[in-house]
């Protein structure tokens, strides 16, 4: 490959992704229809405005704090419900891994589309209590998020090599549950805040499964305010896409810096 | 109680493994199997009148049908171009060791891009290349309409063009470790022997990562099956397998066709389990490469 | 301490299992209260189960205060100035009324109602096309009531034993982005001329939206259907399809301000609350009412069998029907049902009236048979998604 196609294929596929993000920041922040731009008035109309209505909206405030708790509450069910299983899997049963990683893939056979159908038959008429808090929408993003929770994980555990730390400390006359604590866990970290981050992104990116359930979320509430503030709806999108891409930016910039370099994705 | 005594005798290693994984278990079969489990039920006893297949035929016939050829020409040429697009983007970056931050950028961008297919991408697309886009208002300056060539955000191109806004980063993210996996040491070891660069990738590099890449492009393949919102913008009433399912949900049915949702979901769910398995099968001989 | 960790995760799960099991015995409340609802079909009986929360305004207005909320769904700010309506609702009674999901169609209003039973933000009162009061009553999801002004209401705007009330109705226009649009197409028949290539736009998909259904009545009007048979006009909007001059997209705010919606069928009165915006971006919309195929239609407003707040939602029935509300529909270009008892009354002005479409188009209006509206929806069910949606 050479360096002129390498680097011609960055350029258009940037061109690709940064364009529409363009085109909408210019719908969202100048009122000038493209009908009107000329010469003449491609400077008019340009206003932060819109910022400031979608930012003191409190409807939008609450339905961010829901996402945030949601994105949050998500993460840590995750967390609970695979971490000790990844880690007894990898330490006391590694055959057995081969099926974990496909036993946590199987959510993605069902997605939150299709999921909604078989929740509206079973939870919506016979357990509506169920479904009355927005946070009953946890259970099911956690759901969602363990195909790459776990192959984070596993990813940590076969990064420190935690097998051979467990025999070493095992030698020590170490307890198990000692082990698990001060040992393993301690090493994960890379890899927990990987999977929260990935957690995060997909919380803050669900669409179908709330909007169907009618719950609140940041997602939800975006469609609806975007149909009657045109303009400070994308800007709100914009700004929420940009903060969710430095923030992840971020929590991968740290763990390099601290050498922790893990692999969050892959199959 | 015989139970309890099994379990009391088992090795501490085996109780711990029990405790760790009933939770799991439980979870899984409370929020995922038993909802399915549901549909496919529903799906195999249309109108409460006992088992029949009929339903699961209804779902493929007429507009159904239909549905189901949009969705998976859809699918399928999105998970090809993506898969295609990513492969080499993440091929590009691998070979680039400078500059420094745009590992970091992309890394961070694809992860967010990749859980993206929602709405605000519709309205950023409609910006850009809509009848009333900024592109297309640009390249209608020069005299060129956008349009005639295909490239508009509604119509089976534009819905290509909109979800691979968010298939090539996920293709990415998931071929970065199978391109990992390959050794710099098995080129440098080729060079030795007096391989070209082109016969390194056509006979030691591509047999290894085709398996790797065709599980990355079934991933793309069910995530853009599944995708809703974006298609929810862009065309409401489009003959997509979500929309329809969509439609169903909200009752707006044929008398007699009330079963259809739980049809049409039973035959996604089939789908996807089938991609999924393949997938399974093509990581394990991934691994056999990869695995230190 | 060490052991019980292991064991929590344990105890967890069985308390799920446990939870799960009595879900499934406290199922028969919500369910099969709204079958027997539905069962005993007409009103009389449901409207006697409906709560007595007095029988003056004041005395309502007292009850709804207690209940401090009426939840609403699918009242956008500009359709027919809700958000006026709105403002003077909550200014009167100090009771809040927030709307969910402003932009909702018919049909999700419905399925809204199903999939929030028994919740605090259930819907309390409704606001669907003709076109689905049937369906809610089938299903069991509204219940009647009878406003205090009842007998001031035109018997063609409202069920007889207060299943519905049309409190406001329009007339289906077509709406003309003058600077996009050279030569304002005036009728349905300019619809299908070349020029307009790519921007005849619904509101909607007919099979779920009110307004997108009203425009499907009216094309069969113009093309020799009637109220009896709307293939017609659904052979018509298939041409438009495939002539290439319908286009998908839905209309929108977003759409009509960037001027991606550059014609509009849409009702008279979504249009003036949206002047002011679309003039900050430098256009102007003209909105006729073509000559070839009128039809006007009401919006069906009642309240939900069981929702969480009936005496507000009673008092909002009364609010849109009274004058405050009704002044407030006037303002938004809307005609409101008890147009003639208020002019009798001298509390409309000249001004206000200049807002509506004009007399002998109003004059012109009938509104179809219930019997005519379920016919139509099954036909348009039933060839619509073949037709036009998937063809």
């Amino acid at each position: 490959m050479t360096k002129f196609f390498k680097w011609g294929f960055l350029i258009l596929l940037a061109l690709f992704f940064v364009v529409p993000l363009l085109a909408m920041a210019r719908f969202a922040f100048q009122s000038v229809p493209v009908a009107l731009l000329t010469g003449e008035t491609w400077l008019k109309g340009w206003s932060i405005d819109p910022i400031i209505t979608a930012s003191t909206d409190p409807a939008m405030w609450s339905a961010a704090k829901t996402s945030v708790l949601l994105a949050v509450f998500t993460s840590v069910l995750t967390l609970v419900l695979l971490m000790p299983l990844a880690i007894v899997t990898e330490i006391k049963a590694p055959r057995m891994r081969p099926w974990l990683t496909a036993l946590t893939l199987l959510p993605w056979v069902v997605p939150p589309i299709a999921l909604v159908v078989g929740v509206s038959v079973t939870f919506r008429t016979g357990a509506p209590w169920f479904l009355a808090s927005v946070f009953s929408l946890v259970p099911f993003y956690a759901l969602w998020a363990m195909p790459f929770t776990y192959r984070a994980l596993d990813a940590g555990l076969q990064a420190i090599n935690a097998r051979t730390l467990y025999e070493a400390a095992r030698s020590t006359g170490a307890s198990f549950p000692t082990i698990i604590l001060r040992v393993i866990l301690p090493n994960m970290k890379a890899s927990i805040v990987a999977a929260a981050a990935l957690t995060t992104a997909l919380v803050l990116g669900e669409f179908a499964f709330a909007s169907l359930l009618l719950k609140e979320t940041l997602p939800t509430f975006m469609v609806n305010f975007q149909q009657s503030q045109a303009r400070a709806g994308l800007a709100l999108a914009l700004i929420i896409l940009i903060f969710t891409a430095l923030a992840i930016g971020i929590v991968v910039r740290t763990l390099r810096r601290r050498g922790l370099n893990v692999q969050t994705t892959g199959l | 109680m015989r139970l309890w005594q099994l379990f009391s005798r088992a090795n501490t290693d085996t109780r711990i493994g029990i405790y760790v994984a009933i939770p799991f278990f439980l979870f899984m079969a409370l929020f995922l199997i038993y909802p399915t489990v549901a549909i496919v039920g529903s799906a195999l006893s249309p109108g409460d009148s006992g088992f029949s297949f009929s339903g699961l035929g209804n779902a493929l016939s007429g507009s159904y049908r239909q549905g189901f050829l949009n969705s998976t020409a859809l699918a399928a040429t999105t998970a090809l171009i993506g898969g295609i697009l990513g492969l080499t983007l993440a091929a590009i970056m691998r070979s680039l060791d400078r500059p420094r931050w745009l590992h970091g950028t992309l890394d961070s961008w694809s992860a967010v891009a990749s859980q993206l297919g929602g709405v605000p991408l519709a309205f950023a697309f409609i910006a850009a290349i809509g009848t009333q886009g900024l592109l297309t208002k640009l390249f209608g300056q020069l005299g060129i309409n956008i349009n005639d060539f295909g490239i508009s955000p509604t119509g089976f191109w534009g819905l290509v063009v909109v979800y691979l806004y968010f298939q090539i980063p996920l293709m990415f993210l998931v071929s970065l470790p199978a391109l990992n996996g390959l050794r710099k040491t098995w080129r440098e070891a080729a060079a030795l022997m007096g391989a070209s660069p082109t016969r390194y990738w056509l006979q030691i590099g591509i047999p290894i990562l085709t398996p790797a890449a065709l599980g990355g492009m079934l991933l793309l393949f069910v995530n853009s099956f599944a995708a809703y919102a974006t298609a929810y913008v862009l065309d409401p009433g489009g003959a997509l397998v979500p929309l329809q399912i969509r439609f169903l949900l909200q009752g707006n049915v044929i008398s007699g066709e009330e079963d259809l949702g739980y049809a049409i979901v039973t035959w996604v769910i089939t789908l996807l389990l089938a991609s999924l398995f393949l997938l399974t099968y093509l990581q394990r001989r991934t691994l056999r490469w990869t695995r230190s | 301490m060490r052991q019980m960790k292991l064991i929590a995760p344990l105890l967890v799960s069985a308390a799920l299992v446990l939870s799960a099991c009595s879900s499934t015995e406290s199922t028969t409340d919500a369910t099969s209260a709204s079958a027997d609802a539905s069962s005993s079909a007409t009103s009389t009986e449901a409207a006697a189960g409906a709560p007595v929360c007095g029988t003056t305004v004041e005395e309502i207005a007292a009850s709804a205060v207690a209940e401090g909320k009426v939840n609403l769904i699918a009242l956008p700010d500009t359709w027919a100035n809700y958000k006026g309506i709105l403002d003077s609702f909550k200014a009167t009674y100090g009771i809040e009324a927030p709307v969910a999901n402003p932009n909702a169609s018919s049909a999700d209003e419905l399925t809204a109602v199903k999939t929030l039973a028994d919740q605090p933000d259930m819907p309390d009162a409704l606001d669907i096309g003709p076109s689905f009061i049937q369906q809610a009553q089938d299903e069991g999801l509204i219940t009647s009531y009878k406003t205090t002004n009842w007998d001031e209401i035109p018997d063609n705007l409202k069920g007889a034993n207060g299943e519905w009330i049309g409190s406001y109705y329009g007339i289906m226009a077509i709406a003309s982005n003058k600077t996009l649009v050279e030569n304002a197409p005036r009728t349905w028949a300019d619809l299908k001329k070349p020029e307009y290539k790519g921007m005849v736009t619904l509101n909607g998909d007919p099979r779920e939206a009110g307004a997108s259904f009203a425009a499907v009545v009216a094309a069969s009007l113009a093309n020799g259907g009637s109220y009896d048979d709307i293939m017609p006009g659904i052979q018509y909007f298939a041409d438009l399809k495939s002539s290439g001059n319908l286009q998908v997209i839905d209309v929108t705010e977003a759409a009509l301000l960037s001027g991606d919606v550059p014609i509009a069928l849409d009702w008279t009165y979504n249009f003036p609350g949206l002047q002011a915006q679309l003039a900050e971006v430098g256009f102007e919309m003209e909105v006729v009412t073509p000559a070839d195929g009128l039809y006007g239609a009401y919006y069906a407003q009642m309240p939900v069998a069981a929702g969480p707040h009936p005496c507000a939602a009673q008092l909002w029935m009364e609010h849109i029907t009274g004058n405050e509300g009704a002044l407030g529909y006037l303002e938004g270009g809307a005609i409101p049902a008890r147009l003639a008892t208020m002019i009798e009354a001298g509390v409309v002005t000249e001004e206000q009236l200049a807002k509506l479409p004009s007399a002998e188009d109003i004059a012109k209006i009938t509104f179809p048979t219930a019997e005519q509206t379920e016919a139509m929806k099954t036909q348009l069910t039933e060839n619509w998604g073949s037709m036009v949606a998937d063809a």
